[in-house]
């Protein structure tokens, strides 16, 4: 079942890509990393959503100047939602399954360097596949790092056969269940969603203890966006059509990041500030402390804090304001993040290191084994905004890695 | 930007039209947004050509540790990119490549 946005596999796709490649070449080591990650967003109504996220990822430096990378990660997820967004509908339980894997390859030198990567994920009702290419140049004595990123996703959604609507999005019928999805079974299509995203940032070493970051994402996605599955009470007859969202959609985000040191502390700053809009008349702002510190020789401790605040889409209401007034323009919505709202992060994490007392004569370099714990908080519009049951969710993360 | 879908397919009969930006400014404003990019971006370029700002190799020590890193560990980075995407409604702002150390 269709209940978390897919978009953002280009965006994490090419996180992998650029960070996989720049550890290796960085450390001119191999890794090996496994991370688990449960996120538990209760609800006050029924059992809420919880999702088993494991990561495994390999990546290492070949000829020094080849960095090659592979990994997998799933999306284990089980919990109720309502089928139709309105103030009274009951959730229905659901369970799906997300796998992703994904393979990159880097050629650097010693001021710069280029790479490519594959992703390709699959579940019952989506599947996307994704290319991705990087490059970045060092400048002026490698006091500025220009890189620009580039990912194109051909996705595909399962969706129903709305050929009998003819056209009038108050007639559009809800898919039941993926039962049937990619099989060319009576009822059932597939639709596409193409996405492109174009990444360009210009890091700067300011001074020996300051780093600065400024970039730019650039988003543009061309298909079927809205979740298949969900229906919006819309106008006082009683209609629940399927969710009606524009096929086109244009995502811009700016940003700026800093990293700090307070070599007498042995500690570090990280922030980031972004400002983003959207053709969806979505407009957000977003900002993250992250303050880091060692102790001792083997322990590494930091704390995280993340605000966001956004508007709501244009066609945008309410349960209500959809049930009293019908649809702002003739897109309706059921989807949280399209809604005004805000939500807050705190959260910690703990990391032990240890290495060996003799480098050479030991089979690795650096093993690490990480903790990490966040409470995430939601401020909804209101209680009739979509899923406003659910107002926090925990995130507890478990990591090991081994550098050789 | 506005959506040309969303122009070109009105509203439905009976129902109030969106409270949706007007081209004009949706534009006006991605513009406004560029312009800032790349007004920043000439500045820290240009700032480069005074030599007394560059830092030296021997003087970037602090910068090569873990805990400077901008972009430190790519698999923690793409799990907590995971959430925060899915529970907001913004993208982006994760920076391609970084931190501009110059150490190897």
């Amino acid at each position: 079942m269709q209940l978390i946005d897919r978009r953002p596999i280009a965006v994490v796709t090419l996180v992998l890509a650029v960070g996989f490649a720049r550890t290796a070449r960085a450390t001119n080591t191999a890794e090996a990393a496994v991370r688990a990650t449960m996120f538990d967003e209760p609800s006050s109504k029924n059992e809420g959503v919880r999702v088993y996220h494991p990561q495994a990822d390999v990546s290492a430096t070949v000829a020094s100047t080849l960095a090659i990378a592979a990994g997998y990660s799933a999306d284990v997820v089980t919990g109720a939602t309502p089928a139709t967004f309105d103030a009274v509908s009951a959730a229905t339980k659901f369970s799906d399954t997300r796998h992703l894997g994904h393979a990159s390859a880097g050629f650097e030198r010693a001021d710069g360097g280029i790479g490519f990567s594959f992703a390709y994920g699959t579940e019952s009702d989506y599947r996307s596949t994704v290319l991705s290419g990087t490059t970045h140049h060092d400048l002026y004595e490698h006091n500025f790092t220009l890189a620009l990123a580039y990912s194109h996703n051909w996705d595909r959604v399962c969706d129903a056969d709305n050929t009998a609507a003819a056209g009038l999005p108050l007639n559009l019928v809800a898919l039941s269940s993926s039962t049937g999805c990619f099989t060319n079974t009576m009822g059932i299509v597939t639709k596409k969603l193409n996405i492109d995203t174009f990444e360009p940032s210009l890091s700067w070493t300011m001074t020996p203890r300051l780093v600065v970051q400024v970039g730019a994402t650039i988003q543009i996605l061309d298909g079927f966006q809205a979740n298949p599955y969900r229906k919006v009470l819309v106008g006082s007859q009683n209609r629940t059509p399927q969710e009606h969202m524009p096929d086109f959609r244009q995502r811009y985000a700016l940003f700026f990041r800093l990293a700090y040191a307070f070599p007498d502390l042995r500690a570090s700053a990280l922030a980031t500030l972004r400002g983003y809009e959207d053709s969806w008349a979505v407009r957000a702002v977003t900002a993250d402390l992250t303050g880091t510190k060692y102790i001792g020789q083997f322990l590494l401790v930091s704390g995280r804090a993340h605000w966001h605040e956004q508007s709501g889409a244009s066609f945008y209401r309410n349960a209500d304001g959809y049930r009293i007034l019908g649809p702002a323009g003739q897109f309706w919505t059921g989807d949280r993040e399209l809604s005004p709202m805000g939500n807050y992060l705190l959260g910690g994490k703990i990391a032990f290191f240890r290495r060996p007392q003799q480098e050479r004569s030991s089979w690795f370099v650096e093993m690490e084994l990480g903790g990490k714990y966040e409470f995430l908080y939601y401020r909804p519009e209101s209680d009739l905004a979509p899923n406003a049951d659910r107002k926090f969710a925990h995130i507890v993360q478990a990591a090991f890695a081994t550098r050789f | 930007m506005h959506s040309p879908y969303f122009s070109k397919m009105g509203t439905l009969k009976g129902f109030p039209n969106p409270p949706a930006m007007s081209s004009a400014r949706q534009s006006r404003a991605s513009l406004d947004a560029i312009k800032i990019f790349f007004i920043l971006a000439t500045l820290l370029v240009g700032g480069c050509s005074i030599s007394k700002w560059t830092v030296k190799p021997h003087q970037r020590e602090l910068l090569a540790d873990r805990i400077m890193q901008l972009d430190a560990d790519a698999q923690e980075r793409a799990a907590e990119e995971h959430v925060l995407a899915n529970r907001e409604g913004a993208i982006g702002g994760t920076g391609t490549s970084g931190g501009g150390c110059g150490c190897n």
